[in-house]
């Protein structure tokens, strides 16, 4: 076990520093030639909003010489008179190309009559990077550039890439997938839809919206990943584009396909906002009597989820199915007690 | 398999090195910047096995106004055999159970060995052994402008989260932090913050200069001001906290003069009764010169040497004081509370007796109902000789030596009861929060007022004023004063707009005549409000009612009606010598009163009708009055008189009963 850990330990050390080495090592480009070269690439959008919280802009990134633009999904394109200003100042209208609401990404087009040949970001590389990578986040936060001006750069560091937890209900945000969160104050009004780069200039994500972490309860800066964003950028831009919408299963009440009783467990009265899963009782000749969980003892996790409460210990029972595996760890005075069972076919 | 592992850091090291080389044959900035980006990851590579996962079960959902994250937070492990420094933000919501994980996966159910209520960090225990422990800087190498990095736990088991910022600061919020402007907020809270080499410098936590408590500060997450507490004070602390019991910020029990923080007026207002201070001879009105021999000169400067003590630590003052050639030096204890003092009552009203009544020791007029003087088995024309072996010679000596003991403290006297001497042993009590249901008055035996017109003294209603000054009072003195007794004084405060005089003198008259209290009614200058500044002025009219007639001084009280109150209230703060008591119907209290004094008791009494909606506010205001120890009566009037209108018979005769015994023992 010991000799398990060490190499364990080691392995994380290895990933640190294998983390270390992806960054390029032909790194030429430094912050002042990456901003040079990102800033003629994002633009500033102006639409529809102006109301209480909701913005009437947002920031966006050349994707095409043609003048497709990437940027977030926002009620800001509910316009027909949506209109980009580029860095230079030359202004256009524009119009919705697509959009992939799971991703929060939107893809609008630039209407010009004459051939465009813009500069812009290549999403295809598809980098990725970790903590402590530094990067420059460029967005058109609280509409501070107007006309000619480009928009504002910040700087920071990669905190983590992570899955973000939102706060249920809170606010509206339809990705679930991994996101970089950044020590830079990236995520204000008009914000979203900018773009992070690395200091060597390599496209990292697109900003986020202004969202709350669920689990801190905290203002999280984050951006969306480019190599999540690249394949539905691509498809939208090209016309290929199906959307995971239709694919997408009509969102259903959470599982409650099992209960704490069908394993044997009678839990304390759930009277808090968050009752600690104690159990009262467990029933004779049960599953979990026979695995020899007591009474009094704490569950602390179901399968390796933390059961912070007894709501949180049905959801996750709830969500069991007839043969999987059911590991508990439960708290006894000062141990962790762990126990595995086989979970029975659904009592109908 | 130990050889794989040698071979694969030889391997590494060689990558890393020629990786140094290629690097530094790039551009000078690219450079620079792509080799501090490297320090960052590697700076949190190498603390990254001594930064733990907190997570934590149940627990409240909402402190004060901050709702309680439900996701885990970080710990940093200080020893070998499993105790874990965090932040104490992090428990905030009570848990009933943490869990701690490592970075290897290891999971263990922790317990919370103590919290440093100082430092806002908390220590935990777990049982495992050989866990790595991180480098510490040395204080010494602490510089502003270096490199910071806060790291934590809550996103990825892999690696830590990554933050990164300068050295903004040291020795910020009195002395305590290292300030930072890498971002900080609940994601690394009790996590590390560590330099460039991934050497601790110290544990993040929230906090500000202007309050303490586990939420103070939380508010400027990520806001580029972020604290750590220094590893080298962390590591000091440790053993103490290791031994279970929690630390607390050391109290001295002085409050000085001026306001803010820039103030340089360093005259001590206050020093509390019991307080470590006041045991070590400080007194009010001494000026603070120096603190531990270091010369202060504004209160900043005393903050930051206080308020990073901890209780049972000692400081050196020194003071000057005024008639006093040589400053005093003292070297005082902190304590971990100011407990606020309360007196012992050993339930007793004394005789009101004649100036030229020359008889030994205290005689009892009355024995309240339940106290320890009942209990005793104390009764009526008793007379008190000695109080713990102590002659008594006066009410006022004995009140002064009973006020200076609590309740629960025992004492023995020696009475005479008829004549013949009696030992008995009481233990003091509260003083009771209510009003003697019945008190009979004390007979005094009254002169006429043809006797009193013989010796120009002015009795009955009758206006006035100071000489000297435009203002006027009016006063009503009972028409049978008898000079060789003393009198209580009511002060009677009107409420703005109103003197009140024609009803305060019609339904006070009888109460007056019957208790032997003097009524005087000071007129604001403008009838409309009272002006601060015209404190002054009341109390020389006290004072020029003291000079006129024989006034008992324990007996002084202020009454007053509604808005009137708040101007009643100032008087008694400002003036604790001159006044024992305050009444007011109608009215909450707005200011919080000073700390209790058993040298200047205090009695406070409220009566409010039901249907007053300051009835909400005055409930909670009389609870934390009481919980300062101060006596007070509050009485809830149910009928269904006009809420605004001035007070009943009943009413007016019970605060004359509380009047009659502002002078108990």
């Amino acid at each position: 076990m010991i000799q398990n850990n060490k190499v364990k330990h080691v392995f994380v050390c290895l990933c640190l520093l294998g983390s270390v080495l992806a960054v390029p090592l032909t790194a030429k480009a430094s912050s002042q030639s990456t901003i040079k070269y990102a800033l003629p690439r994002l633009v500033k959008i102006f639409g529809a909003g102006g109301v209480k919280n909701l913005y009437g802009y947002s920031t966006g990134f050349l994707v095409s010489p043609e003048g497709h633009i990437a940027t977030i999904w926002s009620p800001v394109l509910d316009t027909d008179r949506l209109s980009v200003v580029l860095h230079d100042g030359r202004k256009f209208d524009a119009e919705v190309l697509g959009a992939e609401p799971h991703l929060d990404l939107a893809i609008i087009k630039l209407k010009s009559e004459r051939e465009l040949n813009l500069p812009y970001f290549d999403y295809h590389d598809q980098v990725k990077a970790g903590p402590g990578t530094r990067i420059l986040g460029f967005s058109n936060m609280f509409r501070v550039a107007t006309g000619d001006e480009p928009v504002s750069v910040l700087h920071g560091v990669i905190e983590a890439r992570t899955e973000l937890p939102r706060r249920r209900g809170a606010f509206e945000l339809s990705y679930t997938g991994d996101v970089y969160v950044v020590d830079a104050i990236t995520n204000n009004p008009g914000a979203a839809g900018g773009a992070i780069l690395s200091y060597d200039g390599k496209l990292l994500g697109m900003i986020g919206k202004q969202v709350r972490n669920a689990k801190t309860n905290t203002w999280v800066n984050y951006s969306l990943p480019i190599d999540v964003l690249s394949k539905s950028i691509e498809q939208i831009v090209t016309g290929k584009f199906e959307s995971s919408e239709d694919q997408k299963k009509p969102d259903t009440q959470a599982p409650e396909r099992y209960h704490p009783v069908d394993f044997g467990l009678v839990m304390v009265p759930d009277v808090l906002y968050r009752t600690p899963a104690f159990i009262d009782s467990v029933l004779p000749d049960s599953l979990v009597a026979k695995a020899g969980l007591q009474p009094d003892d704490l569950v602390v996790f179901v399968n390796d989820e933390l059961i912070k409460s007894c709501k949180t210990l049905r959801a996750e029972l709830g969500k069991l199915e007839a043969g999987d595996l059911l590991r508990l760890v439960v708290r006894r005075d000062n141990q962790l007690v762990s126990i595995e069972l086989q979970v029975p076919p659904e009592n109908k | 398999m130990t050889y794989t592992i040698t071979k694969l850091f030889i391997m590494l090291a060689l990558v890393s090195s020629t990786h140094l080389q290629s690097a530094s044959a790039q551009a000078p900035t690219s450079d620079l910047e792509s080799l501090e980006e490297r320090a960052f990851k590697q700076a949190a590579a190498f603390v990254n096995p001594s930064i733990v996962r907190i997570e934590t079960v149940g627990g409240q959902d909402r402190v004060g106004k901050i709702i309680t994250g439900t996701g885990p937070t970080s710990g940093v492990i200080v020893s070998r055999d499993g105790l874990i420094i965090s932040s104490a933000f992090n428990f905030i919501g009570k848990p009933s159970s943490i869990l701690v994980t490592l970075p290897d996966g290891r999971r263990f159910p922790a317990q919370v060995v103590a919290s440093d209520h100082l430092t806002m960090l908390t220590l935990l225990k777990i049982d495992a052994q050989n866990l790595p422990v991180p480098l510490a800087l040395q204080e010494n190498e602490l510089q502003v402008g270096m490199w910071s990095i806060a790291l934590g736990r809550t996103f990825d088991l892999e690696q830590p989260s990554i933050s990164v910022g300068i050295v903004s600061a040291l020795g910020r919020i009195w002395g305590k932090a290292i300030q930072t402007d890498a971002k900080v907020s609940p994601i690394n809270y009790g996590g590390p913050l560590v330099d460039i080499n991934g050497r601790l410098m110290g544990i993040l936590v929230p906090l500000a200069p202007g309050e303490s408590g586990e939420t103070a500060g939380v508010e400027w997450y990520d806001s580029g001001i972020g604290f750590a507490i220094p590893m080298q004070d962390v590591l000091k602390i440790i053993p103490r906290l290791n031994t279970g019991k929690d630390l607390h910020p050391g109290l001295l029990g002085i409050t000085l003069s001026g306001k803010g923080d820039l103030s340089d007026d360093l005259k001590l207002d206050r020093v509390r009764y019991g307080s470590p201070a006041q045991q070590a001879g400080i007194k009010a009105g001494d000026v603070l010169t120096r603190l531990n021999g270091q010369p202060v000169a504004i209160h900043s400067q005393v903050k930051q040497v206080l308020m990073s003590m901890y209780a049972d630590e000692s400081v050196s003052l020194t003071v000057t004081r005024e008639g006093t050639a040589e400053p005093l030096t003292v070297k005082v204890t902190l304590v971990e509370k100011l407990v606020p003092f309360e007196s012992g009552f050993l339930g007793i009203l004394p005789q009101r007796e004649s100036k030229s009544s020359g008889e030994a020791g205290v005689g009892v007029r009355y024995v309240f109902s339940k106290s320890a003087a009942a209990e005793a088995g104390l009764k009526p024309h008793d007379r008190i000789l000695e109080f713990n072996r102590q002659k008594v010679t006066s009410a006022e000596s004995l009140a002064l030596l009973v006020n200076h003991l609590r309740p629960g403290d025992s004492a023995e006297l020696l009475l005479s009861r008829d004549q013949k001497p009696l030992n008995m042993k009481v233990t003091l009590q509260s003083i009771p929060n209510a009003v003697e249901p019945s008190l009979p008055s004390q007979a005094i035996p009254s002169t006429t007022a043809q006797e009193n017109k013989q010796h120009k003294i002015k009795v009955g209603h009758f206006k006035d004023q100071i000489t000297g000054d435009e203002q006027k009072f009016w006063a009503y003195v009972p028409e049978n004063y008898d000079p060789d007794f003393e009198y209580g004084l009511m002060v009677w405060i009107h409420p703005p707009g109103n003197t009140m005089e024609s009803t305060i003198f019609k339904e006070w008259k009888s109460i007056c005549d019957q208790r032997g209290i003097i009524l005087v009614g000071p007129a604001a200058q403008d009838l409309i409000r009272w002006n601060q500044d015209e404190s002054e002025f009341v109390k020389e009219v006290v004072e020029a009612m003291q000079s006129r007639y024989a006034i008992d001084s324990k007996r002084i009280f202020l009454a007053s009606h509604a808005n009137g109150s708040e101007f009643a209230f100032h008087l008694a703060f400002k003036y604790r010598e001159l006044f024992r008591g305050v009444a007011v119907s109608n009215s909450s209290i707005k200011d919080r009163p000073p700390e209790t004094d058993p040298d200047y008791p205090l009695s406070l009494y409220f009566v409010l009708n039901a249907n007053n909606p300051l009835n909400q506010l005055l409930q909670p205001q009389i609870e934390a009055i009481r919980k300062m120890n101060y006596p007070t009566v509050f009485e809830l009037i149910k009928n269904d008189d006009q809420a605004g209108g001035y007070l009943g018979k009943p009413q007016l005769e019970e605060i004359g009963r509380w009047a009659d015994s502002l002078d108990r023992i």
